[in-house]
């Protein structure tokens, strides 16, 4: 097996496992009168990292990668050509679900601090209590990263087929 | 040098079912001298109106358009797919074996190719159009909320700075009180950045080429309940304003597909209704705020789905037409245009909701202020015309969970969704920006979320009744607005009965 259909499907299982938590705690918190919090995470200072959030659509989105990136490691199994297309796309999602947790953890950022432009105290806003910091989805992409040398490789193959 | 006559040969059954109706088509000779029976025979099999009415005077029309229908459901059965796109693809398939002995060298496989076989793969295409989605919204949401903040406390801020500044008390309120213009003004500016972030997003979608891709992932989902892949950007365009939508649906060729997506776009929750939501869902919802949205989009898309399948099975009885699309390659977005799109949208929002909504508030405010039924001016909201009003309405929507105030609101909405806001906060006796904290202390999370499936649901606004009365007539226009209302209430006492089973 080739490094990148075995790497491709252990990222692919990463998120299948978070998406399926987000899911079930997500669907408990919104639809039901339990509460059900299941983790599976390193303890940080009182949270996890990562941390499963409670929202069933979030966890839908990363089953969704997770599944990409297994159907990439499985049709890389019979080439590189053939995975390329399934490794590319869930490395372009992963990537703009990377960068949209980046862009709200600022936007939630400036959020708490702006009252101090109009002369008010700036809300408590921390790191560890910001469900974007600690979501799978920013978490798990710099383990995804390393699959951006198949995508290499691909676009090398399809420039220079001769190659 | 001539070249010769290519006649393209299609698969058996096909050419055994052009055999059959040019059979029947010969029998009419002035009929074939004016056109070529093999091509009137795959016209007809192709359902072709400009072929049927050639073919109208003739008398095989008849037995001709019977046996078409015949073959066209016997091949669509055999192949699982309509006649029309089963043809394309014959023909398809003919240049792909004329390609193939004429061009030397291999066909390069591009980018788009590989990446299009996972996007409109029959399994992941619907989910990663869900993500997609989901993201965009999210993106819309989240990352404007602070900026949509800073301006509205910038204006709250100016408008509190200038209170008093005139010292003649009718013209300091109307101008620069807690409901007056500067405020006002300060509200709609401070939606453009949500919408800005919208239109942004929907370009940035449009540039890269994957619109195009979930029309045609969405349309094998919308052929089951009644719709056309072809929809799918006019419901698109619907989340940023009904009205666009609506004339969009001219490029839907097929009428009775053009009145079902008419009909059916003002399920789609436009920008105005955002921001509404927008507000409720922060200050109940929070940190989950974004994915009720979300939901409440799905909400609409579904319902839309369900109206569709209604409609083609009670009244429009006939069948969806096909969907034949060329791909275009993915390229990167520019983001110039993009910039610029998002940007025309913002002001093209500012311009429409200012005026409507200085005017709705000013309107409001008025009959806020004059009694019922003695028709003075005064300062008891309880005793105006619009609480008058609002208590005739509550009877009505009680079972809802909802007091007369968020039933003249969702009364004035017909005018304009942007109006809903601050007429609330009107009636509740608030500036705009504590509207949220003044609902919590009123409200559940559950009786707000019904509220806002109301809103989703019900009467699309003035200007879009008036663009489907424009586009379709008053008929189609009132009935639009009479189901909306009748199925904003079921959907909406739904929700609030299960919470209340569910929640207590």
């Amino acid at each position: 097996m080739r490094w990148y259909s075995a790497y491709s499907f252990f990222v692919g299982l990463l998120y299948v496992i978070y998406g399926a938590l987000e899911v079930i705690n997500g669907a408990v918190a919104w639809w039901t009168p339990l509460e059900l919090n299941l983790q599976l995470g390193l303890p940080l200072y009182g949270e996890f990292l990562p941390k499963a959030v409670s929202d069933p659509f979030f966890g839908f989105v990363m089953l969704v990668l997770g599944s990409i990136f297994i159907l990439g490691g499985k049709r890389s199994l019979e080439g590189l050509e053939e995975g390329w297309g399934p490794i590319t796309v869930a490395l372009l999602l992963s990537g703009a679900l990377a960068v949209l947790s980046l862009l709200v953890i600022g936007a939630d950022w400036l959020d708490s601090t702006y009252p101090v432009l109009f002369g008010e105290e700036a809300g408590e806003w921390s790191i560890l209590a910001e469900d974007w910091a600690l979501n799978p989805g920013l978490i798990l992409f710099p383990l995804a990263l390393p699959l951006i040398k198949v995508y290499r490789a691909g676009r090398m193959r399809m420039v220079n087929p001769s190659k | 040098m001539q070249g010769s006559r290519l006649k393209v040969r299609y698969a058996d059954d096909v050419e055994r079912a052009i055999e059959r109706i040019s059979t029947i088509l010969s029998r009419d000779p002035s009929l074939i001298s004016a056109y070529s029976p093999r091509w009137l025979s795959i016209k007809l099999l192709e359902n072709d109106e400009d072929a049927l009415s050639r073919l109208r005077s003739s008398p095989v029309y008849e037995e001709a358009v019977k046996a078409a229908e015949e073959e066209r459901l016997r091949l669509s059965k055999k192949h699982e797919i309509e006649a029309e796109i089963l043809l394309a693809n014959e023909r398809y398939r003919v240049i792909g074996e004329i390609v193939k002995v004429v061009v030397k060298g291999a066909k390069k496989v591009t980018a788009s190719d590989l990446i299009d076989k996972v996007v409109l793969d029959k399994r992941l295409g619907i989910p990663i159009f869900f993500t997609v989605i989901w993201m965009m919204f999210q993106f819309t949401m989240s990352v404007s909320a602070p900026f949509c903040d800073i301006l509205g406390d910038l204006f709250a801020w100016i408008s509190g700075s200038l209170a008093g500044l005139t010292g003649i008390e009718v013209v300091d309120d109307l101008f620069f009180g807690d409901y007056g213009v500067v405020n006002g003004v300060g509200t709609i500016l401070s939606f453009v950045p949500l919408i800005f972030f919208l239109y942004f997003a929907l370009s940035i979608l449009e540039d890269i080429g994957y619109m195009a891709r979930a029309a045609f992932v969405m349309d094998r989902a919308m052929r089951k309940v009644g719709l056309t892949g072809r929809t799918i950007i006019p419901m698109i365009l619907g989340f940023g304003c009904n009205v666009p939508a609506i004339y969009s649906t001219r490029a839907i060729p097929s009428d009775e597909d053009r009145l079902v997506a008419i009909i059916t776009n003002p399920l789609m929750l436009c920008s105005a209704r955002l921001t509404v939501f927008a507000m409720l869902a922060y200050a109940f919802f929070e940190a989950t705020a974004g994915s009720v949205i979300v939901s409440l989009y799905v909400m609409g898309i579904v319902l839309a789905f369900v109206v569709a399948l209604l409609f083609r099975k009670l009244y429009l009885k006939g069948r969806v037409s096909p969907f034949i699309l060329e791909l275009p390659p993915y390229q990167s977005p520019t983001l110039r245009s993009v910039f610029t799109h998002a940007y025309e949208r913002g002001v093209m929002f500012f311009k429409k909701a200012g005026t409507v909504i200085v005017i709705g508030l000013i309107i409001i405010e008025i009959l806020m202020h004059v009694q019922y039924p003695s028709l003075v001016w005064g300062n008891d909201v309880e005793g105006s015309l619009v609480a008058s009003l609002g208590k005739g309405l509550e009877p009505i929507f009680r079972p809802l969970g909802w007091d007369w105030r968020l039933a003249v609101s969702a009364f004035f909405g017909f005018v304009a969704k942007e109006i809903v806001l601050g007429a609330t906060a009107l009636l509740y006796g608030v500036p705009e920006p504590e509207l949220g904290p003044k609902l919590m202390s009123l409200y559940t999370p559950l009786q707000a979320y019904s509220y806002m499936v109301f809103i989703l649901i019900y009467v699309p606004c003035i200007v879009t009744v008036a663009a489907i009365a424009h586009e379709r007539g008053w008929k189609w226009a009132l009935f639009t607005v009479t189901y909306g209302i009748v199925l904003a209430y079921l959907v909406s006492l739904a929700v609030f009965g299960f919470g209340t089973l569910i929640y207590g």
